[in-house]
């Protein structure tokens, strides 16, 4: 491998102008070579903006520009695209969700063992310390047996989205449960395992779902409820509860609360790391991590942090909830409206 | 309406709107949501509707938005800029919409206008014939302009519009009569002239009115006023956040506290206090002033006359001029007082009239305060509004 990896960057949407795009300038050891969107305006904008020597409409035809890619298009072509650069023995990090149903992600792990070439997924939120806290602290048993959990995330969207596929059904997959969700219980199950079963409720009505509510079981017989909004701030944290004791966590930071059981003092403060003091993780530092992750995989032919096979079990998860889904009661809406006349 | 029409609504990712995609989604029928930015679709997107993109300020983008629609639900209203911005937006997005759903032969066009196009409160019955007063306010004077040009339309043109003039809506989802009071008497004491009407309506009642506009043959060419059953007081308006959030907010206008404020926020804007609040973020500044020559020598000269405890007294007076925000000790929130375009509103024993709505259009509005108010509640205690 070049000691430069080239990076083709596919899809121009908001995520590649804010996150990508900007974290790749600041690695010496990757750049990017390669825009590919349908969107000819959008680009040739990005490529002027990060100095991007080729573009195209589709990845067809430009394989030797790239050793490596980034797909960050509408969920429902992130399994077949994966499933082409694999087969062309390009390493892939694919945004997050990995694919939108557990077939899709099956095809592409099988794809990556079979060319040998890494696949990630980006599931940034795993790279946060405070999340690498809670599986050490949760792991190493000193909570004891974990009895409860209740994840709690909600937000009046506003992601700066550039189309309108994160609310098309057939292009998203979903609603705030794919979307937003996917980074939730991916959290929830890469600390506390694999769930037995799921009750599942939500507001969409031949729509994507805003709003949704599990009632879940885990393998290991924690039970508890994971709420996401699209529509509503929510309190935007985990709360995990052990026999010995609980936390809080932030689910998109370093925050975290440590209580003690039947004890009134609370430890609260930001989770730092010793090897990097003084400093928080914001957003493009996670994105950092992620991709730096991401080439020293492709780099030392190892498996990504995040790989197919662990972001796997949150799509496994969503899967089941939609195959389930019930209608989420809005208790307002209680009476349907009577138009007179 | 029924599934071989193609419904446009306009403003559909806002408050009326929205909940005008919500009831006729779930008739089954064929909606066109016009969103000028796709962020806001959280809500919407719960249906299965088609979504395009289209903004007042793009001509083109409406005139693609109102292309093979039948009916056409404009809600939509741009807000921001200089009262001619207003007009120029609004009002030239509202007749280019008006003129392509006419090219393409529409059957109805309702226009969500507002009793505000009526100008300034008035101590009086209103109904659709009391005429419209000039006013200063930029949204009302926007509406009255669009209310003129569409009637225009139809009069020269044949533009099959009818307009709503919907006045204090509320509801889940509200904003100017919902969140923004519920944040108002959660944050703020509210000083309230009594006695004043409030012509609510519950934001269920106004979507009837809406489809009723669109059935009705005999709503063509006509303008309707639409509100709740009967007036009820801001106090009592207020007093259902109040109970909410379990908080009293509310004083009296007369209240002896209302006038201390009053004073204090005119010495706020005092020029010497303006002065004073400058200085005390900018130590620099202070510091150069004094060692101006004036200055400069009479400190010079009060050190040298006065003994040292006086000294002391005169540097702690000083100093705490800069540190002392003028309201220390003042730990209450802090009041809103209506300014004059409030108290006219809040004062105002306007009843409005639905005599037309009900005879012409057949509206009967069907949620009193008190149930409308329950419901909100229940949306606010699930959107979190309620929580400390």
């Amino acid at each position: 491998m070049n000691a430069v990896v080239r990076i083709a960057v596919l899809g121009c949407g908001a995520i590649s102008d804010f996150a990508y795009l900007p974290t790749l300038k600041r690695f010496q050891t990757a750049r990017v070579t390669l825009l590919v969107d349908t969107n000819a305006e959008r680009r040739e904008k990005l490529a002027s903006k990060f100095n991007v020597e080729h573009t195209n409409s589709c990845v067809d035809g430009c394989y030797d520009h790239f050793d490596a890619a980034i797909i960050a298009l509408p969920h429902s072509l992130h399994a077949p695209v994966s499933l082409k650069l694999l087969a062309h023995g390009k390493a892939v990090l694919v945004e997050k969700p990995m694919a939108i149903s557990v077939s899709e992600c099956d095809a592409m792990i099988n794809a990556a063992e079979k060319s040998g070439v890494a696949l990630a997924v980006g599931l940034m939120r795993r790279f946060l310390w405070s999340h690498r806290l809670a599986v050490s602290l949760i792991k190493s048993g000193a909570l004891g047996r974990i009895e409860s959990f209740d994840f709690r995330e909600g937000f009046i969207y506003d992601w700066p989205v550039t189309s309108d596929f994160f609310f098309r059904k057939e292009a998203a997959g979903g609603g705030v449960l794919i979307d937003t969700g996917v980074h939730t219980l991916d959290s929830l199950l890469h600390w506390l395992g694999d769930f037995s079963e799921v009750e599942y409720f939500d507001d969409a009505e031949g729509g994507v779902d805003a709003n949704c509510l599990l009632n879940l079981c885990l393998q290991n017989g924690a039970r508890g409820v994971v709420e996401l909004s699209r529509t509503r701030r929510l309190r935007n944290t985990a709360i995990i509860r052990g026999e010995n004791g609980s936390f809080e966590i932030a689910l998109y930071g370093n925050h975290v609360k440590l209580f003690a059981p039947d004890q009134p003092y609370v430890l609260d403060g930001l989770v730092s790391n010793l090897k990097e003091p003084n400093k928080d993780q914001g957003y493009l530092e996670l994105f950092t991590a992620e991709i730096a992750d991401f080439i020293a995989a492709m780099r030392n032919n190892r498996r990504p942090e995040v790989d197919g096979q662990s972001a796997r079990s949150a799509i496994r998860l969503i899967e089941a909830c939609y195959r389930h889904r019930q209608s989420l009661q809005l208790p307002w809406m209680r009476q349907d409206l009577k138009i007179n006349g | 309406m029924d599934r071989s029409d193609r419904i446009l609504i306009t403003g559909a990712t806002g408050f009326l709107g929205g909940r005008l995609v919500e009831v006729l989604a779930n008739r089954g029928l064929r909606i066109r949501v016009a969103a000028s930015d796709f962020r806001n679709c959280a809500r919407v997107s719960r249906f299965s509707v088609e979504l395009v993109k289209a903004d007042l300020r793009d001509h083109e983008s409406l005139i693609r938005a109102a292309a093979g629609c039948s009916v056409v639900f404009h809600f939509a209203y741009r807000w921001g800029g200089t009262l001619n911005e207003q007009h120029q937006v609004n009002l030239n997005g509202t007749r280019t919409l008006a003129e392509a759903f006419l090219k393409n032969g529409g059957r109805r066009f309702v226009h969500i206008s507002s009793f505000s196009a009526y100008g300034d409160p008035r101590d009086e019955e209103l109904t659709e014939e009391t005429p419209q007063r000039a006013t200063t306010d930029a949204y009302s004077d926007t509406k009255q302009k669009i209310e003129r040009v569409l009637r225009e339309l139809h009069s020269n043109r044949g533009l099959p519009v009818t307009i709503l003039q919907p006045t204090i809506v509320y509801g889940p989802y509200g904003t100017a009569w919902t969140t923004r009071l519920l944040e108002q008497v959660r944050t703020t004491r509210i000083a309230l002239p009594t006695g004043g009407l409030c012509n609510a309506v519950y934001v269920d009642d106004v979507i009837s009115a809406t489809i009723l506009a669109a059935e009705r043959e005999a709503a063509v060419g006509e303008t309707f006023l639409i509100s709740g059953s009967s007036p009820t007081t801001w106090r009592k308006f207020y007093a259902a956040y109040e109970k909410m959030l379990n908080k009293e907010a509310i004083i009296d206008f007369n209240d002896p506290q209302v006038k201390l404020e009053e004073r204090r926020q005119r010495m706020r804007q005092s020029l010497p206090q303006q002065l004073r609040g400058a200085l005390a973020k900018r130590p620099e500044i202070r510091k150069r002033l004094l060692n101006l020559p004036p200055q400069r020598w009479l400190i010079a000269g009060t050190r040298r006359l006065l003994p040292g405890p006086a000294k002391a007294k005169i540097r702690r007076g000083y100093e705490s001029l800069w540190e002392l925000p003028l309201n220390s000790s003042e730990t209450r929130p802090p009041l809103f007082l209506p300014d004059e375009y409030w108290r006219a509103l809040y004062t105002a024993q306007t009843r409005v009239r639905l005599d037309k709505a009900r005879n012409k259009l057949g509206y009967n509005p069907a949620i009193d305060l008190d149930e409308g108010m329950a419901r909100t509640a229940e949306w606010a205690r699930w959107a979190n509004l309620l929580s400390a």
